[in-house]
Order: structure tokens, then C-alpha cells, then sequence
């Protein structure tokens, strides 16, 4: 000890304090002990505001990893009409008895909204606007399975078959990435990683990484359809390719919460291009110019094309 | 669109809100708990919160409701507090982490702290906030500035004097 305090002189010693080469009682020794707490106060002071002017990632990682494990992520039951309320709670009381209750997990969207839903098995659905999924927690140990109304992108995590129900028709993969797109009569199915089998009322069929299956009024039609890795409209840009302009117009509406008027124009004109979500009007300028329609807004969300 | 859709369910906007108050978080509620890892439990409670409830809260107003949350939460960890030492009371003479040598840290003390460090002459303060914020050793300072390791001691020494006289008695 004696040869390191050889170093330290008046003009040093705080220096060798703080960074622990002399210790309290030394400090102590050499100062007055007003000074010796400040001093004290000083280096606590020190270490805190360090520590509070450090980064925050750690306690937002640890936050994303509990919100994970929460396994209740954000998602609205059905609008209740009083008549289910009543349903729901027979099936409630039946529950208390049984344990067994009745397991649907809703997922839904709004206009304009997506949401990024993890499955019980770590699988991922990203949800585009308007959009509807469920699933029952129970039978979900038996099978994957859901229903799908509106558009969603899959990242299948490995493991026994999983199950894409829609009025169209259904998916069925082992693992692997793919979207669809099940809107009213409108069927799309684009498969991105690994081999997507896709049911149909009256036929069946396996795709392969970029191959697209879609139908239109009835006729299912398959085609190599992508360069993308994944769909656009998770990176807020929805993109057709050869599809009847009313299709379009119904993403458009599910976007952006409008109502749009079609009637003087020919809706099975058929569309190719993106269209962007952030903005309205952008999104109606790149659609209906490239159509050479014209479009007025009569209130702020009713708008009527002609040409 | 003309409307403030800006949804804090996404998480895009989620952690745009978080990465806008966390710290400030965090430091109000140092000052209220002076317990470092409590405050940065509560934070990760809070935020946790925020996003259970990110449907009902407006964009507008996440600033007020955050800093509420926090509130609430601290006033709750006093009340267990109060509960786990009045059974420690009645248990055992267990003694509180509130040891005598417990050194408060109030808001105006750490403000005044940082705003002195801000305003010490340059070349101390070079020296001072390479050893505080990129926890550099003294000798590895006197290399990067290409003085003695001598002359990085004395500036640090003579920072902390500074510093000590311009807080005053505490």
C-alpha cells in the first residue's frame, strides 16, 4: 500500500479516490469530513446520474419479452349483442364446471390498421386492415387450425400441418411462409418459403416459393406471380397484378375507412400496380390516373368515380 | 388522412414512445424510490401497462398517462413496502436497507450535478466525461489525448474540486 500512496500527492488524490485506488478511510484522513461527505454524496451522484443517462434498450427488450409471455396480446372479442352476452355466460357457468370452456380467440383489424399476432406455437400472422382471425386455444393442441377473413401473411413455425380455413377454400403447409387473401369472393394465395397445398371447392393444389393461386368469380388460375420475399403491404404498399379494379377498390376502402362509388365506371377493368397506405390521396392519384378515371371527393370519405 | 391515427398498439409507435420517455421515466422515478433497480422495474411495468391498454389511450395524451401509471405504481410499491416492513417489525429486527450511511439523492442535488459537470472548463471536462460516459481509464485517456497520465489525474482531481465547491454543503 505503502508504494502505491507513494504516487498519490495533493494534486491527484480525488482522481485516485474515484477510480478506487485510495480508499474512503484514506479520504477521510486527508480532508475534512464536510468535505469527505459531499465528497461521498458526490461520487454516489456520480454513479446514478451515469446509470440514469444510460441507454433504456435493456429494460425495452426485457419489456418485449414479457408482453411474449403474457400471451395475451391485444385483441377485441366480438361486439357483443346481448343475446351472446347471455350465450357466452351459459357457456362460462358450463365452464366453471367443466374446466372445458369454450377457447375462440378473435383477432381482428380495423380500417387502415395491421396488427402482428404470435400463436401459441411461436407461429406469426401479420394481419392486414379489416382483416378477421380465430382460433380455438383448445383444439389448437389437436391441430393447427384457423379462419381467415380478409388478408394475412404467415410465418409458419416447423411442425405438424397448419391450417388456413376460408370461405374460398383452405391452406394447408408445414412450415413455411405464404399470404392470403380471402375477401368476399376474391381468392389469393402467394406462397414465399417452403410448399403451400391450397384447397379448393373443386380442385387442389401445391405451390412452390413464388407461385401464386388466385381466384375470381369461380375460375382458379395459377401463375409464378412474385419477386418480392414477402408482401408489400407489410411495408404499408398494397400491390395488385391483373386484378379487376373492384377488387382494388375494396382494399382501397379497407385502408383508408372510405366509401367508394363505382357505379359509372366498368369495375372489371383490370388493375396493375401498387397503391401506398400513409396517404389518401396518393393512393387514389396512383390508382385511378393510371385507369384514366376520374374521381371527385363529395364529403370527405364518399368518393365517386366516372371516367 | 387528416386524423392523428398514429395507434400505439403498433409497435412501430410503441416504442417511438417508449424510446421518447423512458429515461425521463426512469429518472422520476429514481427520485421517488432513490433505488435504481426498483425504478427500472416499475419502468418496465408501466410501459407494459401501456401497452395492455395501448387500444384506450390516446396518442395525444400518453405523455400525462405514462407519468400517472408511474405514479400509481410507486405509490403501490410504498404500500407493500409498508406492509413488508411492518411484518419484518413484528417478525424480526431486521434492518432495513435504509442502513445510516443511506445517502439520499434529491432531484435538485443530481440536476445541479449534471448542470456543473456541463459548465466545467473544457479541458477538465474533456478528461471527465471520457472517464464517466466512455468509461475510459486514466491511462487510456492520457493516451487518446497524448498527455501524461499525470496531467489526466490532476484535471480530474481538479474537476471534482470544482464540482465540490460549486455544489456547496449538502
Amino acid at each position: 500500500m505503502k508504494h502505491q500512496n507513494s504516487h498519490i500527492n495533493e494534486e491527484t488524490f480525488l482522481a485516485q479516490w474515484l477510480e478506487g485506488n485510495l480508499s474512503d478511510t484514506e479520504l477521510k484522513n486527508r480532508i475534512s469530513e464536510a468535505d469527505y461527505n459531499v465528497y461521498l454524496k458526490l461520487r454516489k451522484g456520480l454513479h446514478t446520474s451515469d446509470k440514469l443517462n444510460a441507454s433504456t434498450q435493456h429494460s425495452f427488450n426485457k419489456i418485449q419479452q414479457k408482453i411474449a409471455n403474457k400471451k395475451t396480446p391485444i385483441f377485441k372479442l366480438y361486439p357483443v349483442r346481448w343475446s351472446i352476452g347471455i350465450a357466452a355466460s351459459i357457456v362460462f357457468l358450463f365452464g366453471l364446471f367443466s374446466i372445458l370452456g369454450n377457447n375462440d380467440i378473435i383477432y381482428e383489424t380495423n380500417f387502415g390498421e395491421t396488427k402482428t399476432i404470435t400463436l401459441l406455437d411461436d407461429s406469426q400472422v401479420i394481419l392486414n386492415s379489416k382483416s378477421t382471425i380465430v382460433f380455438n386455444e383448445n383444439d389448437w393442441k389437436k391441430g393447427r387450425q384457423l379462419t381467415l377473413d380478409g388478408e394475412a401473411y404467415f410465418k409458419v413455425e416447423k411442425g405438424n400441418t397448419f391450417t388456413v380455413n376460408t370461405n374460398n377454400g383452405s391452406v394447408t403447409v408445414l412450415g413455411t411462409q405464404f399470404n392470403v387473401n380471402s375477401t368476399n369472393d376474391f381468392f389469393d394465395v402467394v406462397c414465399y418459403e417452403g410448399k403451400v397445398s391450397v384447397t379448393l371447392e373443386s380442385s387442389e393444389h401445391i405451390l412452390l416459393p413464388t407461385e401464386r393461386i388466385r381466384k375470381i368469380n369461380g375460375n382458379p388460375s395459377k401463375s409464378s406471380a412474385t419477386q418480392f420475399s414477402k408482401p408489400t403491404w407489410i411495408d404499408g404498399e398494397s400491390t395488385f397484378k391483373s386484378v379487376p379494379v373492384r377488387y382494388v377498390i375494396t382494399a382501397l376502402e379497407d385502408q383508408f375507412n372510405i366509401k367508394i362509388d363505382s357505379e359509372s365506371i366498368d369495375d372489371t377493368t383490370v388493375f396493375s400496380g401498387s397503391f401506398p397506405h400513409h396517404n389518401l390521396n396518393v393512393a387514389l392519384i396512383t390508382v385511378f390516373d393510371a385507369l384514366e378515371m376520374k374521381y371527385n371527393k363529395k364529403e370527405k370519405h364518399n368518393i365517386q368515380l366516372r371516367y | 388522412m387528416s386524423k392523428d391515427n398514429r395507434n400505439i398498439c403498433e409497435s412501430k409507435i410503441f416504442e417511438a414512445i417508449y424510446n421518447a420517455y423512458a429515461k425521463d421515466i426512469r429518472r422520476f422515478l429514481f427520485y421517488k424510490t432513490q433505488d435504481l433497480d426498483k425504478a427500472e422495474d416499475i419502468l418496465q411495468e408501466v410501459f407494459i401497462k401501456l401497452w395492455e391498454n395501448c387500444n384506450k389511450v390516446d396518442h395525444d395524451k400518453v405523455k400525462s398517462y405514462i407519468y400517472s401509471i408511474a405514479n400509481n405504481m410507486f405509490l403501490n410499491e410504498v404500500k407493500h413496502q409498508k406492509v413488508v416492513q411492518n411484518y419484518n417489525k413484528y417478525n424480526k429486527n431486521e434492518s432495513t436497507n435504509e442502513s445510516p450511511e443511506f445517502i439520499m439523492l434529491e432531484k435538485e442535488f443530481l440536476e445541479k450535478l449534471e448542470s456543473t459537470i456541463a459548465t466545467l472548463p473544457e479541458k477538465q471536462r474533456e478528461v471527465f466525461l471520457m472517464n464517466r460516459i466512455e468509461k475510459k481509464k486514466y491511462k487510456e485517456i492520457a493516451l487518446h489525448l497524448d498527455i501524461s497520465v499525470k496531467a489526466v489525474e490532476k484535471r480530474m482531481h481538479q474537476a471534482l474540486v470544482v464540482i465540490r465547491k460549486e455544489i456547496g454543503d449538502v
